[in-house]
């Protein structure tokens, strides 16, 4: 119950910071700002509806998290740190073939981290077996 | 290995969100488990057998 409420305050947090970083960027707003805002919105999201089916577990007398809940996690976690370590080398030889500063490359490589773990866990959800 | 859970459940007129409850873990463990998506624990096995009042081997076949 804790944990999902701590999980809709983060998300809702990082919803705010989002809005107030596009409202108080410059007048026109980039293209990629407008990607990565909106990919940070997505995974925001995905945290918030994450926290839901927990409270409303917690709420109808069921478990919140249990041992399934607990593989997909960390199967989800284990698989997205493997890929995002290509990911990162992908930054890196960005960060020599391109002009975009460190600072943004650093935000892209953490925001496909958590696009990647969203993905995983979406994909170990609904489509496969878990350990059959 | 494939189970017997949803013939069962059906006998003891339960519903996946009893079970649930009975076992301590969330609905959709149940579903997934009664997919044969899911090889649970022996913990849980254990528990779910005791649920339907029979050994495990009778609820969780092992071909």
């Amino acid at each position: 119950m804790k944990k999902g409420v701590l999980m809709i305050l983060l998300a809702a947090l990082i919803i705010i910071g989002v809005i107030i970083w596009l409202l108080h960027s410059s007048n026109e707003i980039k293209t990629g700002s407008l990607v990565m805002s909106g990919t940070i919105l997505l995974v925001a999201g995905f945290a918030v509806a994450l926290a839901v089916s927990k409270l409303k577990s917690a709420k109808e007398g069921l478990a919140s998290e249990d041992e399934l809940s607990r593989l997909i996690k960390d199967k989800a976690s284990s698989r997205s740190y493997y890929v995002s370590l290509y990911w990162w080398l992908i930054m890196m030889y960005m960060s020599d073939k391109t002009l975009l500063a460190t600072s943004t490359l650093i935000g892209v490589g953490i925001l496909g981290m958590a696009v990647m773990f969203a993905g995983f866990w979406i994909y170990f959800n609904f489509k496969s077996k878990i350990n059959v | 290995m494939y189970n017997r859970m949803k013939e069962l459940r059906a006998r003891y007129n339960l519903t996946q969100e009893d079970l649930a409850k009975k076992v301590n873990v969330r609905r959709e463990t149940i579903v997934f488990l009664e997919k044969n998506k899911y090889n649970p624990s022996l913990k849980l096995a254990h528990d779910i057998s005791r649920v339907f009042q029979t050994a495990i081997e009778e609820v969780f076949i092992f071909d």
